[in-house]
């Protein structure tokens, strides 16, 4: 190991020696024509040789003054500053190397330096020039030094700080999809994040005010930035930046530190408030509630009021509020819970009339459908970041999600619960009113010699019809309890046609008068048979439809009678609309009659195409208007509302609210109920298919008012001898509760 | 010289000494060990064939390399795949370039694995040239000389691409030769390494050739490391190991080529040169002998560079399909643009290689498309990560508009239409949902937008939508909020008899939407144009209710309601009490005036009245009159089921014995057709 030792200093010994040997005067024509770069090598090496030596000292200090000088104080900073540093090296060992006796003797590698030639073409070079330039650059690596490393630092904590800035935003943004979202879920992360985006932002601006101050006192070359600062207007889209380039002259700010002020303000005052002003109502809907379910309460409770501006707020900074659904549900089941007392009432009240009990029921029933509506309104929104929205909030009052979800469902079974309750009731209310209205009435009353009986046939069989025997078709109670009484007989007489006929019955039973109907189609005699097939009271007296059918061509003709109350003929017009005419209607407001026709015969074709036709005439007779639409199935009544008609029936192909054509299975006879409305002025408005699986068809519609509309169907093929049936409890019953505005409340089909 | 060749011969083991005084023994061992691990690439290479000047994508899963399998040296990609490299296919586009004969050589793939550029001998007689290639759908495009600067009449070489793309390192002809005298005297074809730096404006600047100590004698096949500052290169200048030997350098702080240092793990006697080094750091390839491609796992102190790879596709979000991107990355603690990178065109490929011990930002452009950022900070990272980043740009946002009643906050339905700002014609009109008072606009980025919301009897809206500079989300919300047109109607409330005004409570009821407005009577107030107001008088003074209907807007901007003071035989008309035809069964609207009735009832609870049924003359007065006592006693049975006792209540109908009005139209029997409250007592 020692011998090795000795090998390498004796290899020392020999180069430095042999390299000594090598003259400067020799390298230096390669260092004067070498760019920077190239000569830096062999400067480098040549002070291996001999450090101390003058101008090789003086020469590198140069290149890397110059290195330095050209090198980016921001973007090549540690180049600059390891230049700097070495160039301030090289001067502090040139200057004490190099002296006026050096530049004499090697004038030639100072020519940088030249200040011109003299007379005989030599170089002339000051040494007080080569001095001054020696110190006054070392001077400044020295002031650079000093400052630019400063200048530096604080450009980046600048562009470090505002890096900061923007990927905290930028997080926040990721985070929030709305400012709404941000308000409402602020919470301790989000404050930490927003303390430090202003912190940072802050920082930055901060930091921009230094380094402009510095570089002001120490200008670096390239460099004289500003900044201008922007406002964030539209979140999400605003304040976004990938990079900003702080190396840029101009640089553009985001003022994150305004938009958390502005976030922070809004968030104190707005929503601190609104928390506050949920759980004061929350509070007062539930002393609300209490009060209304209080039976001693009954006539001096009032409802807690909508607080609207409440809701106003609430719908502002979260559109699908969680919470503004349950405020509405709690707002509408204060009038059913109070509500539900009166039940008492009509149970128990032997003064009350049907309608008054249908009233109130069928109220019920549309209280618990909107209830149910905003029931559902409130489970659409229960989502997990809607109740993270007011978190605190629903912990302590619903004990969370979970808790909310306990609360639907409970309120989900009361509404079940409820609602089944009063559509049971309606139901079997107008069944059992029904079932009375059609219980026979075996009385038979004597007019001359003829004997008109009070009970109803309504499904008219024409082979069964007796000669001289009359049969009551129709028979309408007037509001003095008075009845018109219609029906037909066969002529024992003539051709044996039928004759229709109507007379008026007082409420204590006697037969005022009593009309015969036997109209003539083409001859001067009797041709024809001929049905009532509607009538109609009203406060003046009674229209009835006639239809004639001749006997031996089976062409039919309508006729329109409206007689007085004393039996005197107002009108008799033969209509134009020679399909078999379904129903008669009265309008009081109007004083005129909506008659409507389909199909030619008393049984409908429900499974071919028909035109069902409306005409609307007056008291005198003039037509007002005439509406038809076609479709497949059945028109089987009609019932005023406020605005127009409901038509109900059943169909088979028939265009739904969409405008598409829902078929039922026809070739299985299968039938499903319709609803349209037509207008006051005879337009087809509205329309639903109440679709199925089974068949049904409808046998019975009854309007309590236009928010009370009971429909009755039956399972099954479609049976038009059903149809005018008697309905009563029957397991095949499919009930309906609609409105005049068609929606399906409630359906069991 | 004598000096000089002793320098030569004793330098190596002045160095060889110190080394083996500063690195412990285990080191040495390891060196072994690691000399041990060269081997020939197999799956690359085949008998009788040379593979050489490999090139390795980023990701380190594609080589290109050249080989002479038929007339002339062509260029071969192979894949790897479960740790081993696939058999190789030609570059076909760029191997026809030319001819047969011709030299396609040197290949150097970038960074993000896009572009190729390799030296070509295309056409007789010529020298060398470089030339790129950009990888499309197809594959790669027919090559183009990259031409002057670089490329001049003589010989430019084997390029190395840098990661940023910004710097070109080649070889071209070293006209002086070697320094070293005897390698001077073997007169063998000699090169230099040049480096030609991109400008400004994505030029190749003047090619200069690297200093000493980099270009000493002949060297060869520069290739520029992942960092930018480590170059490996071929030389054969004294001290090496025979022939060609590879030497690492690597720029200091000062911006200086360090003393390269001999790769002694790999350099051996014969010609070692043309390395390319894995993406994890730790493996390297190069030609051996000139014959085929090896492999050497690098000491640990060695790997002086190591990457983070990030990769994946820039797509549109809709079509799914890649798009040609810039992506650029900066250094975070700068700002300065690091490297500028465009992604594959056709798949949108793209990978982005990132040195370790660094923080970057990386924003991927694409004109009329929506911006991406992500940001890496490496400074602590010390592993070799792949990251996979697919990113998906968008060419247009949803502008959700959001219209609703200022003072309501209700959905409102309006007329949205849409501008290019500066244009005159409309980009979009829509009508926003009515009931949920959403519009939603799809907005194509690139454009500044100007829209408008108007609806009749609402104040209009403008807002502009910036959407000329950064994109970065998709779903944008606006909420509009509307100003009601509004008019001043004053509601005058006064004694029926005296005319004197009377202190009153009124409500006014929008018949057109959920508004709700309680103010004291004699008061103005401003009601919404347009609209229709059910507008309910009452008084706790003694008086009864009265309630009227307005239409705002129509010219009619004083309401007088008159007031019945509560007294004996004092008669108030009730409104829209109505009935089924020919019935008594009330019609439901009727509810609402009954309500005020229940309402009068309650405050008053001394109050008795009887309920007047009156008809038209439709019907026999006989008749008329049953059918009015039925409809009194309705009112009077609905009343009652609403809590209030029946004893303050005498129904009686009065049939068509006192009209209002003249019964000769429609309109005037309606008017008959009423009921009215007369006071029995208070």
């Amino acid at each position: 190991m020692r011998a090795r030792y000795k090998a390498i200093l004796l290899a020392l010994f020999v180069i430095t020696n042999s390299l000594y040997s090598q003259k400067y005067k020799d390298i230096y024509p390669r260092i004067a024509s070498s760019t920077d770069e190239g000569a830096m090598p062999i400067l480098k090496e040549y002070l291996k040789i001999e450090p101390d030596h003058p101008n090789s000292n003086l020469l590198l200090a140069l290149i890397y003054d110059k290195r330095y000088k050209s090198a980016d104080a921001l973007t090549e900073y540690e180049k600059a500053v390891a230049n700097a540093e070495r160039a301030k090296l090289r001067f502090t060992k040139a200057r004490v190397l190099v002296n006026e006796k050096d530049i004499k003797k090697n004038i030639g590698y100072y020519s940088v330096f030249s200040s011109g030639t003299d007379s005989k073409g030599r170089l002339i070079v000051n040494y007080e020039i080569v001095n001054k330039a020696m110190v006054t650059k070392y001077d400044s690596i020295v002031l650079y030094l000093q400052k630019v490393p400063d200048i530096y630092n604080t450009f980046i904590k600048a562009v470090n700080t505002y890096d900061a800035s923007i990927k905290t935003f930028y997080k926040v943004n990721g985070k929030y999809n709305s400012l709404d979202d941000l308000y409402l879920l602020y919470d301790d992360e989000l404050k930490t994040d927003l303390d430090f985006l202003k912190q940072s932002f802050d920082s930055t601006v901060y930091y921009l005010d230094e380094y402009k101050r510095k570089i002001a006192e120490y200008p670096i070359k390239g460099y004289n930035q500003d900044y201008t600062i922007k406002d964030i207007e539209t979140y999400r889209l605003s304040g976004l930046i990938t990079q900003s380039n702080f190396l840029n002259n101009d640089i553009q700010l985001w003022n994150y530190g305004k938009w958390v002020d502005d976030v922070n303000l809004l968030f104190n005052a707005d929503i601190n408030s609104l928390r506050q002003e949920i759980i004061s109502y929350e509070e007062k809907l539930d002393d609300g509630l209490k009060d209304a379910a209080n039976p001693a309460n009954f006539s001096t409770y009032e409802p807690i009021d909508r607080n609207k501006e409440l809701l106003f707020n609430l719908k502002k900074f979260d559109k699908n509020s969680l919470l503004a659904g349950i405020f509405q549900y709690k707002y509408n089941l204060q009038s059913v819970v109070h509500r539900t007392h009166n039940l008492k009432y009509y149970d128990t009240a032997s003064n009350v009339s049907p309608q008054s009990k249908y009233t109130y029921y069928g109220e019920m029933i549309n209280s618990y459908y909107l209830l149910d509506s905003a029931l559902k309104v409130v489970k659409s929104r229960h989502m997990e970041h809607n109740v993270a929205k007011h978190s605190a909030f629903m912990d302590e009052y619903y004990r969370g999600f979970d808790g909310v979800n306990a609360y639907l469902n409970q309120e989900n079974k009361n509404i079940s619960n409820g609602f089944g309750k009063y559509v049971l009731t309606l139901r079997n209310a107008i069944i059992d009113d029904l079932e009375l209205d059609s219980m026979k009435n075996t009385k038979v009353l004597s007019y001359n010699r003829k004997k008109i009986p009070l009970s109803i046939t309504k499904h008219l069989l024409m082979d069964s019809l007796k000669q001289g025997v009359l049969t009551t078709t129709h028979l309408l109670k007037n509001a003095d309890d008075s009845k018109y009484v219609a029906g037909v007989y066969r002529d024992p007489k003539g051709i044996n046609n039928v004759i229709a006929y109507v007379s008026r019955v007082s409420a204590d039973s006697k037969v005022g008068w009593y009309k015969e109907y036997n109209i003539e189609l083409d001859s001067a005699g009797a041709d024809a048979d001929n049905l009532v097939v509607g009538v109609q009271p009203t406060q003046a007296g009674c229209a009835i439809v006639i239809r004639s059918v001749h006997k031996t061509n089976n062409s039919a003709l309508n006729s329109l009678i409206y007689l007085d109350e004393a039996g005197n003929e107002n009108l008799l017009r033969r209509l134009e609309e020679n399909d078999y005419p379904r129903t008669i209607n009265y309008n009081e407001t109007t004083n005129s009659f909506i008659i409507s026709f389909r199909d030619n015969d008393l049984t409908q074709n429900f499974k071919e195409e028909k035109t069902t036709t409306l005409v609307n005439i007056n008291v005198l007779g003039d037509l007002l208007w005439k509406y038809n639409y076609s479709f497949s199935g059945t028109l089987e009544n009609i019932v005023n509302t406020n605005t127009g008609y409901l038509l109900a029936g059943n169909y088979t192909s028939k265009k739904d609210e969409n405008g598409n054509v829902q078929r039922t299975k026809v070739n299985e006879d299968q039938t499903n109920i319709y609803l349209d409305y037509i207008s006051s002025k005879g337009e087809l408005k509205k329309t639903r298919t109440i679709r199925s699986d089974n068949s049904i068809y409808l046998i019975n519609i009854t309007k309590v008012n236009d928010s009370n509309i009971s429909l009755f169907g039956m399972k099954g093929a479609y049976n038009s001898s059903k149809v005018e049936k008697p309905i009563s409890y029957d397991s095949d019953l499919a009930y309906i509760f609609t409105n005049a505005k068609l929606q399906l409340i409630y359906t069991k089909l | 010289m004598k000096l000089r060749l002793l320098l030569a011969v004793i330098a190596p083991v002045f160095l060889t000494e110190v080394v083996a005084q500063e690195v412990p023994s285990t080191i040495n061992d390891s060196l072994d060990y690691y000399i041990s691990t060269q081997k020939v690439v197999t799956g690359i290479s085949k008998e009788g064939v040379v593979e050489y000047a490999p090139s390795i994508s980023a990701d380190g899963k594609t080589m290109i390399f050249e080989a002479n399998e038929g007339a002339s040296y062509k260029l071969y990609e192979s894949r790897l795949e479960n740790g081993q490299w696939g058999s190789p296919t030609p570059l076909t586009n760029i191997n026809s370039f030319g001819d047969s004969t011709d030299l396609i050589a040197g290949p150097s793939i970038s960074f993000d694995g896009n572009t190729l550029y390799f030296s070509g001998s295309i056409g007789m007689g010529n020298l060398s040239d470089i030339y790129v290639s950009n990888k499309t759908e197809e594959g790669w495009s027919v090559p183009k000389n990259i031409g002057a600067p670089i490329n001049t009449s003589d010989y430019e070489g084997f390029p190395s691409i840098s990661a940023d793309g910004s710097t070109l390192y080649f070889v071209a002809n070293n006209q002086a030769g070697p320094q070293d005298k005897e390698l001077s005297k073997l007169n063998q074809i000699c090169y230099s390494i040049f480096r030609s730096v991109k400008n400004k404006e994505g030029k190749w600047g003047i090619p200069e050739k690297l200093p000493a100590p980099i270009n000493q004698d002949c060297e060869k096949a520069p290739k520029i490391m992942a960092d930018g500052k480590t170059l490996i290169f071929s030389s054969n200048r004294p001290g090496g190991s025979g022939s060609y030997d590879m030497y690492q350098s690597k720029i200091n702080v000062l911006g200086e080529w360090s003393n390269p240092q001999p790769l002694n793990y790999v350099n051996t006697d014969k010609s070692d040169q043309l390395p390319c080094i894995s993406a994890q750091g730790d493996l390297m390839y190069y030609v051996f002998n000139n014959q085929d491609i090896y492999s050497v796992e690098i000491p640990p102190n060695l790997r002086q560079f190591m990457n983070n790879i990030v990769q994946g596709k820039i797509t549109d979000q809709d079509t799914k399909q890649g798009i040609a991107a810039t992506l650029i990355v900066t250094d975070a603690l700068t700002s300065k643009t690091v490297m500028t990178l465009q992604n594959n065109a056709s798949t949108g490929d793209y990978s982005i290689v990132l040195p370790v011990g660094r923080n970057f930002n990386i924003e991927v452009e694409k004109e009329g498309y929506s911006s991406f950022t992500m940001s890496y900070d490496l400074r602590k990272v010390n592993k070799y990560q792949e990251i996979s980043k697919n990113i998906e740009l968008f060419k247009s946002i949803n502008l959700n508009v959001n219209i609703n009643d200022i003072e309501l906050f209700e959905p409102i339905s309006a007329d949205v239409k849409v501008k290019v700002q500066g244009h005159s014609e409309y980009f979009s009109e829509l009508v926003n949902n009515p009931i949920t008072g959403e519009a939603i606009i799809v907005l194509p980025i690139g454009q500044k937008y100007e829209v408008s919301i108007d609806t009749e009897n609402f104040k209009g809206q403008f807002f502009s939508f910036d959407l000329s500079g950064l994109v970065m989300y998709r779903e944008f919300e606006k909420e509009v909020e509307l100003i009601p047109e509004k008019e001043n109607v004053m509601i005058n409330v006064s004694d029926l008899m005296n005319n004197s005004k009377v202190r009153s409570k009124i409500i006014l009821r929008n018949k057109n939407r959920d508004e709700y407005i309680e103010i004291t009577g004699n008061e103005m107030v401003a009601l919404r144009k347009g609209d229709r107001y059910e507008i309910e008088a009452t008084s706790d003074h003694g008086y009864a209710f009265n309630s009227t209907t307005l239409e705002v807007g129509k010219g009619n901007n004083e309401v007088a309601m008159k007031l019945l003071k509560l007294e004996k035989d004092a008669r108030l008309a009730l409104k829209d009490i109505t009935f089924e035809s020919n019935s008594a069964t009330l019609s439901d609207i009727s509810f609402t005036e009954l309500a005020r009735v229940i309402q009068l009832m309650k405050e008053n609870p001394t109050l008795r009245v009887e309920i007047d049924a009156h008809t038209d003359d439709v019907g026999s007065d006989r008749y008329n009159l049953v059918l009015s006592d039925k409809r009194a006693e309705s009112v009077m049975n609905y009343l009652v089921s609403n809590d209030i006792d029946d004893d303050r209540f005498l129904a009686k109908g009065f049939g068509e014995k006192q009209p209002k009005v003249a019964n000769d139209s429609e309109e005037n029997r309606a008017a008959n057709r009423r009921v009215e409250l007369k006071v029995l007592g208070i």
